[in-house]
């Protein structure tokens, strides 16, 4: 069984990595340090995931037409790490690649990452993807990345593409105007032929078999579990019946000053067009929530991949 | 078990996703180089098209083959009047239909997020309207290096497809050209 431990508002310096002046457990204790943007980070708690999911391997011929190769992922527990040995390809049938709107190949990837066994909540987001580093990666060995390039618009304004980040996001996933190729499994293919996940899995959750079981499908960069649509209905009684888990964010009612006109682009289109509103859902910023599930009886922080925005999470809440 | 709904009654704080949303970076291609798309949906013919930095005039200050994103904010107007005039889709009598909404995106590599890009992403949206009997696509954007001289591009709707390559010599392509004996386009695009 994993153990859980808490520590209650134990503030500490913004990396993590710096001592903090601790008290006794479940107490709290003075701020020493303070994040980028003035606040203090603050670990919330602490878990264990030591016994879970330690030995997934798996190695199997993909005779799905667009693969055809074998896929390989081996994740290991040693130390204080879980560590991932992949080559990126799915284990499950895809679509069509290269298709009409992503001409890519997939191909074999060369896949490691190693999270912590002993990930610590905390009051930071974290936001990954991209140059930034992997968010996650689903036990197949299959990337996590739902976020997309930046944009500027033509109606000025201060939009910079500084490191390409630019004003407006082009979602992969709920809009049909822009097409990008995503197969059944909301996945498509990068230039470097590396398969990757917008959004729910679904090939991968449909061979886990588990019905509407709230089923573990990924570890994401800091650690904590990420859970496939499925959830308790109260997040801390396994025994409160199952619900379809909902992020909190929804389209804003009004668009953001210098959005490209909405006669042109629907709302939804872009990332920006999404507010988080809190407790409009089950989730947090991060898609994630505090809770009890099949594989964390006693309760663990964890997120989900949800039907809607933001889809996959962009952002973590583990200290990296 | 039980599938249930939780439902939450009331809406707290609308938090703004601030950081979120402002430290977007890098991600996933959205499309690969010297290629395209144009998906005719929601009314309109919404394109995605990378295509090379050496295709534009006076530009790359540097000459180094690529555009830094100090060389784009000094340049923006000269891209986009560039692009309007180089990607055109034509009405019947030749006249290229408004493209709305341009957007622009570097597409530096995924190791090098900072350094200048060989390939600029443009989004926009073509105005699709009124009783168009025909469509050509024109592009004319070929860049100075072999392997930039050649873009594909996949026209989109409903569940039918039809690829181009435009070079310098076929830069422009009839799009759909069969299907539209029989229906205008504007009637073909509305009813997706």
């Amino acid at each position: 069984m994993p153990h859980l431990q808490l520590i209650s508002a134990i503030v500490i310096l913004t990396s993590l990595s710096a001592c903090a002046s601790s008290k006794d457990d479940n107490t709290s204790t003075t701020a020493t340090g303070s994040a980028s943007g003035g606040l203090p980070v603050v670990a919330l708690a602490a878990y264990s995931t030591s016994d879970v999911e330690c030995m997934y391997s798996y190695s199997a011929f993909n005779s799905s037409a667009s693969v055809n190769t074998t896929s390989t992922a081996n994740w290991f527990c040693g130390g204080t790490n879980r560590t991932l040995s992949a080559n990126g390809i799915p284990d499950h049938a895809v679509g069509t690649f290269p298709n009409a709107n992503n001409p890519n190949t997939i191909s074999v990837q060369s896949v490691s990452a190693s999270y912590s066994l002993d990930p610590v909540l905390t009051s930071a987001m974290t936001i990954l993807g991209g140059p930034r580093g992997a968010i996650a990666y689903v036990l197949n060995g299959v990337k996590m990345d739902p976020g997309t390039a930046g944009t500027c618009n033509d109606s000025g304004g201060s939009c910079s593409l500084a490191g390409n980040v630019g004003g407006w996001n082009i979602e992969a996933l709920g809009q049909d105007s822009f097409n990008f190729g995503d197969d059944a499994n909301h996945a498509h293919v990068q230039p470097t032929g590396e398969y990757h996940y917008h959004g729910i899995p679904e090939g991968f959750v449909d061979k886990l078999n588990n019905g509407t079981e709230p089923t573990l499908i990924a570890w994401a960069a800091d650690g904590f579990p990420i859970y496939a649509r499925y959830g308790y209905l109260d997040a801390m009684n396994a025994n409160s019946g199952i619900v379809v888990i909902e992020s909190s964010y929804q389209i804003k009612a009004a668009p953001d000053a210098n959005r490209p006109d909405i006669s042109l682009y629907a709302m939804g289109t872009f990332t920006q067009d999404y507010a988080y509103v809190d407790g409009l859902g089950d989730l947090d910023e991060c898609n994630g929530r505090t809770g009890v599930t099949p594989d964390f009886p006693d309760g663990i922080y964890h997120y989900y991949a949800t039907d809607g925005f933001p889809f996959l999470q962009r952002c973590v809440k583990g200290s990296l | 078990m039980i599938l249930q709904r939780y439902q939450f009654s009331r809406i707290r704080l609308v938090v703004s996703l601030g950081l979120l949303m402002a430290i977007t970076s890098v991600r996933a291609h959205l499309m690969v180089e010297q290629h395209g798309t144009i998906n005719f949906a929601n009314g309109g013919a919404f394109l995605v098209l990378s295509v090379p930095v050496s295709a534009f005039d006076g530009v790359d200050d540097d000459g180094d083959g690529a555009l830094s994103v100090r060389e784009l904010g000094r340049h923006i107007t000269e891209v986009e009047q560039q692009f309007y005039n180089s990607v055109q889709l034509l009405g019947g009598r030749g006249e290229p239909l408004p493209l709305q909404g341009l957007l622009m995106s570097l597409a530096p590599s995924d190791h090098a997020a900072a350094s200048p890009a060989k390939q600029l992403i443009a989004f926009g949206r073509f105005a699709v309207t009124g009783a168009m009997t025909s469509l050509d696509l024109r592009i004319a954007l070929q860049g100075k290096n072999s392997e930039e001289k050649s873009i594909s591009v996949t026209a989109t709707r409903d569940r039918r497809s039809q690829e181009m390559v435009f070079t310098p010599d076929r830069q422009y392509h009839s799009i759909f050209p069969a299907t539209i004996l029989n229906k205008s386009f504007a009637e073909q695009v509305t009813t997706f």
